[in-house]
């Protein structure tokens, strides 16, 4: 991999919107994917990750707004597959090519030396199908060629979209693996995924968005560190808890397997409140938002007022 | 340019279309030519306008009557361009090469190539036949340079419909739009154009680019060899414009 001298992100997107018709399914994006990093690029369904990542690699032509990867436009890259990796989508092949054939296909298209094949089919778990018909292969095995297309080129710039999908276990975790050791060695990897807690343990920073906007850009730690604590407690008087609690300032959430959920006052707080009342407890305890519920909180619908 | 003429040569080479098409376009060009030769001396034929084979002439002329090929050619070279569409395998070639320009541009010359060998193949096939069959009943007739270069003008007319095909998919990329357009087109709007439109049949892409491939009935040809081949880069350079220019616009 080339490790890219300049401060300048690996990928930055600028304004970046995309309408079709009347939809506006990215409206001014703007974030950065530094290099030396994983970036999970979270949103729900329909929030308009993957046609955010076709705009960067130029496969979507934006209605406003640049994107760039390591500085330049993609159409600009001079050999865009020894640039940037793209794992877009699993079905990108013909099923009536192999494996092998695939990326020779691209190696000559791609200008990357044809003995690349063989070391990226290896790498990806895949020199026992390569001779085997696409058409023939699980959604996990796609994905892995998917994989070995995207690492052909050995590009210092990964653009991933939902990698783990149809992985199996020790799937996922030679890929957050292999994430994680291409970070260290100062690539840039964009991942979306949908799977929050395997993005938890091997992204850096996340980018959310939601019906196209940007609604946070942040590390993994800060995200989860602004999802706050809160504290659980089990209790046979969960009315008069909650009314004390209510009464010291803090919100009450009814939790699952008839727990509480307090915030806003500390958990020595709670403790005292259920003492002084004369109230038991069951349980208590503190616990910290996870990338989920942070996640949840962003992208949860207004409720209507 | 030649490594992406080269990748798209590949791409041909590692499905098995192009091993049904040429099956297809040689078999059907060999049935055809038997049945020229078989029924070449019967009185109702020759009544209808088939000639036994008594000169090269008649030799070259058979050449294009028993040619089958170019319809295959059509499937082969627009399934180049929609395959990418219908497979979703356009993303990984625009990856690799994002100038959609150089993509149809090494897609048009590709299929002109594998276009310009059927077309060889086939007629080169007709020749053979031919002369084992006159051999055969115990006649001669020597293959000259009209026939050499009737086999070399069947290759281009196929690179050329090539060509035109691989635009027409870039453009439509609906693998079955295109196909049965295409079809649709050679067998049924171009005869009928041709029947009952002749002044504009003649600047119809296969019947009015007949005279340079040596194809095509005179009163459908309006211009000579150089005004037919000059027609032939004008719908080529048309279809190929068109199809980059969409290309150019359109998110894959």
């Amino acid at each position: 991999m080339s490790s890219p001298a300049d401060a300048a992100p690996a990928i930055e997107a600028s304004a970046l919107t995309k309408r079709f018709g009347s939809t506006v399914a990215v409206d001014g994006l703007t974030f950065s994917v530094p290099h030396g990093s994983v970036t999970g690029f979270l949103g729900p369904n329909g929030a308009g990750k993957t046609t955010t990542m076709r705009m960067l690699l130029g496969l979507a032509h934006p209605t406003s707004g640049t994107a760039s990867v390591l500085g330049r436009r993609y159409e600009q890259l001079e050999r865009p597959l020894a640039s940037v990796g793209a794992a877009l989508e699993t079905t990108g092949f013909h099923p009536g090519r192999t494996a092998r054939s695939h990326l020779r296909v691209l190696c000559v298209e791609g200008g990357v030396p044809a003995d690349r094949v063989d070391p990226v089919l290896e790498r990806t778990g895949m020199s026992a199908f390569a001779t085997v018909k696409v058409g023939e292969y699980s959604l996990g095995m796609r994905q892995r060629l998917a994989f070995a297309a995207a690492l052909l080129g050995d590009p210092s710039v990964l653009v991933l979209d939902e990698p783990a999908n149809g992985l199996d276990p020790a799937g996922v975790a030679w890929l957050r693996g292999f994430l994680r050791r291409f970070a260290d060695d100062g690539g840039a990897v964009l991942v979306s995924s949908h799977l929050l807690t395997e993005v938890a343990e091997v992204a850096d920073r996340v980018v959310v968005i939601d019906r196209g906007k940007l609604l946070a850009e942040n590390s993994v730690e800060a995200l989860v560190h602004a999802g706050g604590e809160s504290v659980v407690v089990r209790t046979p008087d969960a009315a008069g808890l909650t009314l004390a609690v209510r009464n010291a300032g803090g919100t009450v959430q009814d939790g699952a397997d008839g727990t509480l959920s307090i915030r806003g006052i500390p958990i020595e707080r709670v403790g005292e409140l259920a003492a002084s009342a004369g109230i038991v407890l069951h349980e208590l305890r503190r616990e910290t938002a996870t990338l989920e519920q942070a996640f949840l909180a962003l992208t949860a619908p207004e409720m209507p007022g | 340019m030649i490594d992406f003429v080269k990748a798209e040569l590949l791409k041909v080479r590692t499905t098995r279309l192009w091993v049904g098409m040429a099956i297809g376009a040689v078999g059907l060009t060999g049935v055809s030519t038997v049945l020229f030769l078989a029924l070449s001396n019967s009185a109702n034929a020759q009544a209808s306008g088939v000639r036994p084979i008594l000169t090269t002439e008649d030799l070259r002329t058979l050449v294009f009557q028993a040619s089958g090929t170019l319809a295959f050619v059509l499937v082969l070279a627009a399934t180049m361009a929609t395959a990418e569409f219908r497979y979703g395998t356009a993303s990984g070639t625009y990856l690799a090469v994002p100038s959609r320009v150089r993509v149809i541009s090494a897609k048009s010359i590709a299929a002109s190539i594998v276009g310009l060998l059927y077309g060889v193949a086939a007629a080169t096939m007709t020749v053979v036949i031919a002369v084992i069959w006159l051999a055969i009943v115990g006649r001669s007739v020597p293959v000259g340079a009209s026939v050499i270069a009737a086999i070399g003008q069947e290759g281009l007319r196929c690179a050329y419909g090539a060509a035109l095909a691989v635009g027409v998919g870039a453009a439509l990329r609906s693998q079955l739009v295109a196909i049965l357009g295409l079809l649709g087109w050679l067998f049924i709007v171009e005869p009928l154009g041709v029947a009952l439109l002749p002044r504009f049949a003649k600047f119809m892409p296969f019947a009015g680019v007949g005279g340079a491939f040596g194809h095509g009935s005179e009163s459908a040809v309006l211009f000579g060899w150089a005004g037919s081949l000059a027609l032939a880069v004008v719908w080529v350079a048309s279809v190929w414009a068109s199809a980059v220019s969409l290309e150019r616009q359109r998110d894959v």
